[in-house]
C-alpha cells in the first residue's frame, strides 16, 4: 500500500485508467496541479473519467494537505502531476511516493524543448526538476504503460545534453 | 528450394497491407483485423480456411490489446498476412499448415513492432512541415503534409510485406515443408494456448476483483448449463442492465457548476451547414492519418477544422493564427470521443469563443479517451472478436464480415457524435458531470466480465491433456490394470479447469508479478511447444 506519483500532461486518460490504476491497484486518484484546479471545466470533467475511482482535483498545496490525511498503509493512491515542476513541488512539500513515472509530456509550443523519447518532451528547466527529484533518491521511469521498458529518465536527459 | 510467390502476388499483398492500415487509421474500418486480412490473403493464395483459422487465433491473442494513447502492440495484422501466405505454400492440411503459420506469424508480429515505432516517429517530420506551412501561410502545403502523413504508416507495412513474400517465400517454403512432426505438434499446442494471453490481458483491465460474481455467472451458464455464446451475451446484457437499474445512482462528487461563459452577442453566423458537413467528413475520414508521437492527432484536428476557421476568420493573418492555435497536442479516442469534442470545438469557434473552446478540448480529450477506450476495447471489440474468431476457426467467413461490421458501426457512430457535440457545445460539461460516464463504463465492464466467464472456457476448450496412466484396481478380488484419463479426473473436479488455470495464471503473472505482455507471450510459446512436442497437452 503506497502513494504512486505519475507525471502526465493528459492527466486522466486511457493509459491511466486502464493500465496504471490496475497496475498499482489504486483505489483513489489525486490530480495535483494549480492550473488544472483553477479550471472549472477540468474540475468537473476529470473525476468523471476515472472509471469510478474517487478522484480529487486540487491545487498542489491542497493536495499535500489532503494526502497528509490519507494513510498510505491503508490504500494505494495514484497522484497525478501535470509536469515536472508540479511533481517537484509535491516532493518538496513532503510527499514520499513509492515510485515516480512519467507518462506523456507533450511539447509546449514556444518553449525550447527536446524530444527525449518520442512521447516525452523536456526543456532545460524540466530536466533540472527531474534531476532534483532523482537527487532525492528516486528512479524516474518514462513508461507510457507498464509494458514499456523501465528506463532511467535522468540518464536519458543527460544523454540528450539537457543536464 | 520451393518456388515461392511471384512479384504480382507480393505486390497485391503489399497493397492490401497499406490499404488496411490506412483504412483503420482514417475511418476506423477494420480491414486490418487479423481475420479480415486472413480472409483476403487466404482468397489470394487459394487457402481461405487457413487464412481464417490463423486470423482467428491471432484475433484471440490480441483480445485485450488496444493502442492506448499510441502505445505499440504486436502487429498481428502483418503476422496474419505473412503467416497465411507462407503456410499456404506448404500444401499441408489446415491444422498442420495452421501450426506452421503460427510459427511464422508470431515472430513477424513481434518484429513489426519495431517498424511501427519507426512509422510513428517518421510522421513527426510531417507535423513540423505543417508548422512551417502555417508560418508561410501556405494552405496547399499544409493540406499536403497532413494527407501525406499516411505514407510512413502504410509503407512501414507494405514494404516489409512485399519483400518478405517475394524473397522470403521460397526459402520458407522449404523450411515449412520439412518441419518434423513433433515440432508441428508443438506449434499446434502453442496455437491452442496463446488465446489465453489475450484473455489474461483483458482481465487485467476489468474490475474482476470487485465484480467477480458476474464472471462466475457467465462461467456457470456455459460450463454447466451449456448455453450457447449468443445466449450468454444476451443474458449478460439483461442481467447487468437490471443490476444497474436497481442500484441507486451515486450522487456525483461535485455538483455541476456553471462554467463561466461570457454571453456573446449572437451575430449571424458565417458558417454554413455545408461547412460543418465538410469539417465533419474531414475529421471522420482522416483524423489520424498524420498521427505522430509528438502531437498525435493535432494536425488531423487542425486540418479538419480549417473550413470553419476560414469562414470565421476572413483575414488571412487571423485564419492562420487560429490554425496555429489548433496545432497543439491532441489525442483521444478517434471514434467514440473525438467527433463529439470536434463538434463542440466547431460550435465554440463559430461563436468566437476560442479560449473556451481550447480549454474544453484539453479537458475533454482525456475523459473521452477513457470512456471511448473502455466501450470500444473492453466491451465491443472483445465480444465481436470472440464470436468472429470462433466462426473463423470453424472455417466460416462470417467472422470476417462480423469484424468488418464492427468497424463500420464505429465509423457510423462518429456522425451522431459530431452533431451531439456541435449542438451541446459547452453543455457537454454538464452532461458529463451527471455521473453517466461512470455508469456507462461500469455497465460495459461488468457485461464484459459476465460474457468472458462463458467465452474463456468455450474458446480454450481444446486445452486438454491426453495424459493417461494405468493403475491397479481390485475388482471382485482380482487385480486388474485400468487406464485412467487424467483429463476426466480434472473434469470431475471442475469442468474447464485447465483453461481457467491457464487464463488466471496469465492474469496472475501480468497483474501480480508485473510481467510484461512480451514475457508472458514468450513463456506461452515455449510452454506450448514443449508440452505439445511431448504430448502432454
Amino acid at each position: 500500500m503506497a502513494f504512486f506519483l505519475h507525471i502526465d500532461n493528459r492527466l486522466i486518460h486511457g493509459q491511466v485508467t486502464v493500465s496504471w490504476c490496475s497496475y498499482y491497484g489504486a483505489k483513489r486518484i489525486v490530480v495535483a496541479d494549480d492550473k488544472v484546479a483553477a479550471d472549472p471545466i477540468q474540475r468537473i470533467i476529470l473525476p468523471q473519467a476515472a472509471r469510478g475511482l474517487p478522484t480529487s482535483v486540487v491545487c498542489i498545496a491542497d493536495a499535500l494537505k489532503l494526502l497528509a490525511t490519507l494513510d498510505p498503509a491503508h490504500e494505494n493512491v495514484l497522484i497525478i502531476a501535470r509536469n515536472a515542476e508540479g511533481a517537484l513541488a509535491l516532493l518538496q512539500g513532503g510527499l514520499k511516493p513509492k515510485s515516480i513515472n512519467v507518462g506523456n509530456q507533450a511539447p509546449v509550443q514556444g518553449t525550447n524543448y527536446v524530444m527525449v523519447l518520442p512521447w516525452i518532451a523536456a526543456t532545460k528547466e524540466d530536466a533540472q526538476a527531474f534531476k532534483a527529484m532523482s537527487d532525492m533518491g528516486y528512479k524516474i521511469t518514462p513508461q507510457r504503460s507498464s509494458s514499456d521498458r523501465a528506463l532511467d529518465l535522468v540518464e536519458l536527459l543527460g544523454k540528450k545534453g539537457l543536464l | 528450394m520451393g518456388n515461392g510467390y511471384g512479384i504480382w502476388i507480393s505486390f497485391v499483398l503489399a497493397v492490401w497491407s497499406y490499404v488496411a492500415m490506412i483504412a483503420n487509421l482514417g475511418p476506423t474500418w477494420l480491414l486490418n483485423d487479423p481475420i479480415v486480412s486472413g480472409l483476403f490473403v487466404g482468397a489470394v493464395v487459394g487457402n481461405v480456411p487457413l487464412g481464417l483459422a490463423l486470423g482467428g487465433t491471432l484475433e484471440l491473442m490480441s483480445l485485450g490489446l488496444w493502442t492506448y494513447g499510441g502505445a505499440t502492440t504486436p502487429d498481428y495484422t502483418t503476422g496474419a498476412i505473412v503467416g497465411t501466405a507462407f503456410a499456404a505454400l506448404s500444401k499441408l492440411p489446415t491444422t498442420e499448415a495452421m501450426a506452421a503459420g503460427m510459427a511464422v506469424a508470431v515472430p513477424v508480429s513481434l518484429f513489426m513492432t519495431q517498424l511501427d515505432i519507426l512509422g510513428r516517429s517518421l510522421t513527426t517530420i510531417f507535423i513540423h512541415g505543417a508548422d512551417r506551412a502555417v508560418e508561410k501561410q501556405d494552405e496547399a502545403a499544409f493540406s499536403r503534409w497532413h494527407l501525406l502523413g499516411q505514407l510512413p504508416w502504410g509503407l512501414s507495412r507494405a514494404i516489409p510485406v512485399f519483400f518478405a513474400i517475394w524473397l522470403g517465400s521460397g526459402p520458407i517454403q522449404t523450411l515449412i515443408t520439412n518441419i518434423p512432426a513433433w515440432l508441428t505438434r508443438g506449434f499446434s499446442t502453442m496455437g491452442h494456448i496463446l488465446p489465453a494471453l489475450g484473455f489474461g490481458i483483458l482481465l487485467t483491465f476489468l474490475p474482476i476483483e470487485k465484480w467477480w460474481t458476474f464472471f462466475v455467472l457467465g462461467f456457470v451458464m456455459f460450463a454447466y448449463l451449456n448455453v450457447p455464446l449468443l445466449g450468454i451475451a444476451l443474458a449478460a446484457l439483461a442481467i447487468v442492465l437490471i443490476y444497474f437499474s436497481l442500484k441507486p445512482v451515486e450522487a456525483a462528487e461535485e455538483q455541476a457548476e456553471e462554467a463561466e461563459v461570457e454571453k456573446v452577442e449572437q451575430a449571424p453566423s458565417p458558417v454554413t451547414h455545408k461547412d460543418l458537413v465538410n469539417a465533419m467528413w474531414r475529421h471522420n475520414l482522416t483524423l489520424q492519418l498524420s498521427w505522430n508521437y509528438e502531437r498525435m492527432q493535432a494536425l488531423g484536428f487542425a486540418w479538419s477544422i480549417s473550413p470553419i476557421l476560414k469562414k470565421v476568420y476572413p483575414s488571412k493573418d487571423d485564419y492562420f493564427a487560429a490554425l496555429k492555435r489548433h496545432m497543439v497536442f491532441y489525442n483521444t479516442n478517434p471514434a467514440i470521443g473525438s467527433p463529439t469534442i470536434f463538434g463542440a470545438s466547431c460550435a465554440l469557434e463559430e461563436k468566437k469563443q476560442p479560449e473556451v473552446g481550447d480549454s474544453l478540448k484539453v479537458s475533454l480529450m482525456g475523459p473521452f479517451a477513457g470512456i471511448g477506450d473502455t466501450v470500444m476495447a473492453i466491451l465491443m471489440k472483445p465480444i465481436f472478436a470472440v464470436f468472429a474468431a470462433s466462426m473463423a476457426l470453424r472455417g466460416s467467413t462470417g467472422g470476417a464480415w462480423l469484424m468488418l461490421a464492427l468497424g463500420f458501426i464505429w465509423f457510423y457512430l462518429m456522425f451522431p457524435g459530431f452533431w451531439l457535440g456541435y449542438k451541446q457545445g459547452l453543455g457537454l460539461v454538464r452532461q458529463m458531470s451527471s455521473g453517466a460516464v461512470t455508469r456507462i463504463t461500469d455497465i460495459a465492464s461488468t457485461a464484459a466480465l459476465f460474457i468472458m466467464g462463458g467465452f474463456i472456457p468455450s474458446i480454450l476448450a481444446s486445452v486438454k491433456t491426453p495424459i493417461e496412466f494405468t493403475k491397479k484396481v481390485t475388482i471382485e478380488g482380482k487385480e486388474v490394470l485400468q487406464t485412467v484419463k487424467l483429463q476426466s479426473t480434472f473434469d470431475a473436479i471442475l469442468p474447464y479447469m485447465l483453461p481457467l488455470l491457464l487464463t488466471f495464471g496469465v492474469y496472475w503473472l501480468l497483474k501480480k508479478k508485473h510481467w510484461t505482455n512480451l514475457q508472458v507471450l514468450l513463456l506461452l510459446v515455449v510452454l506450448g511447444i514443449v508440452l505439445g512436442a511431448f504430448k502432454l497437452l
